[in-house]
């Protein structure tokens, strides 16, 4: 065995030409922001499990609400906050970066300061009145949307592919590593908006974990005045267009909806947005 | 995800991340598909992460999960008739490779012909040839790494070198006949 020797050793009975091919097939290993953006890819979908975990807690929260008789306008508060907590779930596997690659990469965490504005809606007794209707907030500008429209995430070219998964691979059906070109890479500015409002999302499931509801609302309202210019358009207006639903507004969530998918045909959040459609 | 866990994950993919990404390359993944490839890989090893040995048999682990990847994405491209390997180029880089320097061309053959040898491999020949002459393992890390006996490591190893040279010899004859049909055409 150990008498094998590489053909790559100029004494192996390899020729010059049968070396060369070998030696064009030892190409560079791949550089460090590509390893950074599979971790922060894996991350992501890492994080999906848990916060799935928090939708079935939110749901017997609910289940419980409503055997202790707390009430309808409680029940459509926790479907509210299922809602978010499913709009995360997607929005941490899209976006690639998840509590855990946050954690990883440690920056100060933003404070951000709940604004309080009208209270269109009345909250159950128990849980703190927010002061902004749930949805009109979250709304997207046409200028937001415009402007994200060329950052939309985009599905790897194979993805496609994947519609029609084979049993042997299963695994694919992932959220796909963004394109490995480095020439794409982000701006640190733009990563930073990225960590920032995943920050303050993180922030706000915590907030609906604990039941703090109007704090999440509150939350989530500050990052839409603090990102203006979302990097992750599709996610928020996925999301809002839950929200719409859930909250009894489903004419708005329906339009929204329509919008959404003759934009974004191809996002990865279609889906979950045709289900909104009226059928 | 504790954080235990969490730091011996992330060490183990950051030991283990060129290795999966070269092997994974090598076996026949397409460019394309590395970055998803590899994350598929790390996905499982994390599931797996209570029941490894962390001491021992990780890199063998992890190469044996490369190479059932890279099998179900190599059974995945046949059946929507793709070829792995010898992708058409975009016209713009075909244009750009037209305008490369002769050295560059050369290295794009080369690379094109070693791609040729490997696809005519099985993927277990594939596996001991490129562990052996591209990672420059010893025999005996790679019978280690792939959990064989070391005969078969030989066994295999001769294989693939003999299906190496004919596709080499193939392209060699190929040359000549070329040379030979221009010499004439004067």
């Amino acid at each position: 065995m150990s008498d094998l020797k590489h053909w790559l050793d100029e004494s192996s009975d390899a020729d010059e030409f049968e070396r060369s091919i070998l030696r064009a097939g030892l190409e560079g290993d791949p550089p460090q922001t590509t390893q950074d953006r599979v971790w922060s890819s894996l991350m992501g979908t890492l994080a999906v499990a848990p916060v799935l975990a928090a939708t079935a807690s939110v749901e017997a929260a609910s289940a419980k609400a409503a055997a202790v008789g707390v009430g309808k306008a409680s029940a459509v508060w926790l479907a509210v906050a299922k809602g978010f907590v499913v709009g995360l779930a997607v929005y941490g596997a899209s976006a690639g970066v998840s509590e855990i690659s946050n954690r990883v990469t440690i920056h100060p965490a933003p404070v951000i300061k709940a604004a309080r504005v009208s209270a269109p809606f009345s909250m159950p007794r128990g849980i703190e009145t927010p002061t902004a209707s749930p949805t009109a907030a979250l709304v997207p500008t046409s200028e937001e949307a415009q402007s994200r429209d060329d950052a939309a995430p985009r599905v790897a070219p194979h993805a496609s592919a994947s519609a029609n998964p084979t049993p042997a691979s299963r695994e694919s059906n992932l959220p796909s590593v963004a394109s490995f070109d480095d020439s794409t890479q982000p701006s640190t500015a733009r990563v930073s908006q990225l960590e920032g409002e995943t920050r303050a999302l993180r922030r706000a499931r915590d907030e609906l974990r604990a039941g703090r509801l109007s704090d999440a609302l509150a939350t989530l309202e500050a990052s839409q005045r603090q990102f203006s210019v979302p990097e992750l358009y599709q996610e928020r207006e996925a999301l809002l267009i839950e929200l719409l639903y859930r909250t009894g507004q489903r004419s708005s969530a329906a339009q929204r909806a329509h919008a959404f998918l003759s934009r974004f045909p191809e996002s990865p959040h279609a889906q979950q947005v045709r289900q909104f459609t009226p059928r | 995800m504790s954080d235990n866990v969490l730091a011996t994950f992330e060490a183990l993919y950051r030991e283990h991340f060129a290795f999966v990404w070269r092997s994974l390359r090598r076996l026949g993944v397409p460019e394309r598909d590395l970055g998803d490839a590899t994350q598929e890989v790390f996905l499982v090893v994390h599931r797996k992460l209570g029941q490894l040995d962390l001491e021992h048999s990780i890199a063998g682990y992890v190469y044996a999960v490369c190479l059932r990847i890279a099998s179900n994405r190599r059974r995945s491209a046949v059946q929507r008739h793709e070829q792995l390997n010898q992708e058409a180029e975009p016209p713009e880089l075909a244009e750009q490779a037209l305008a490369a320097d002769a050295e560059a061309q050369r290295l794009n053959e080369r690379r094109a012909l070693l791609a040729e040898a490997l696809d005519a491999m099985s993927l277990e020949q594939r596996a001991v040839f490129t562990l052996f002459e591209l990672e420059g393992r010893t025999g005996e890390e790679v019978a280690a790494l792939l959990g064989i006996p070391s005969p078969t490591v030989a066994s295999r190893l001769r294989l693939a070198r003999e299906i190496f040279r004919r596709i080499v010899e193939r392209h060699r004859a190929r040359d000549q006949f070329e040379l030979r049909r221009m010499g004439g055409e004067r």
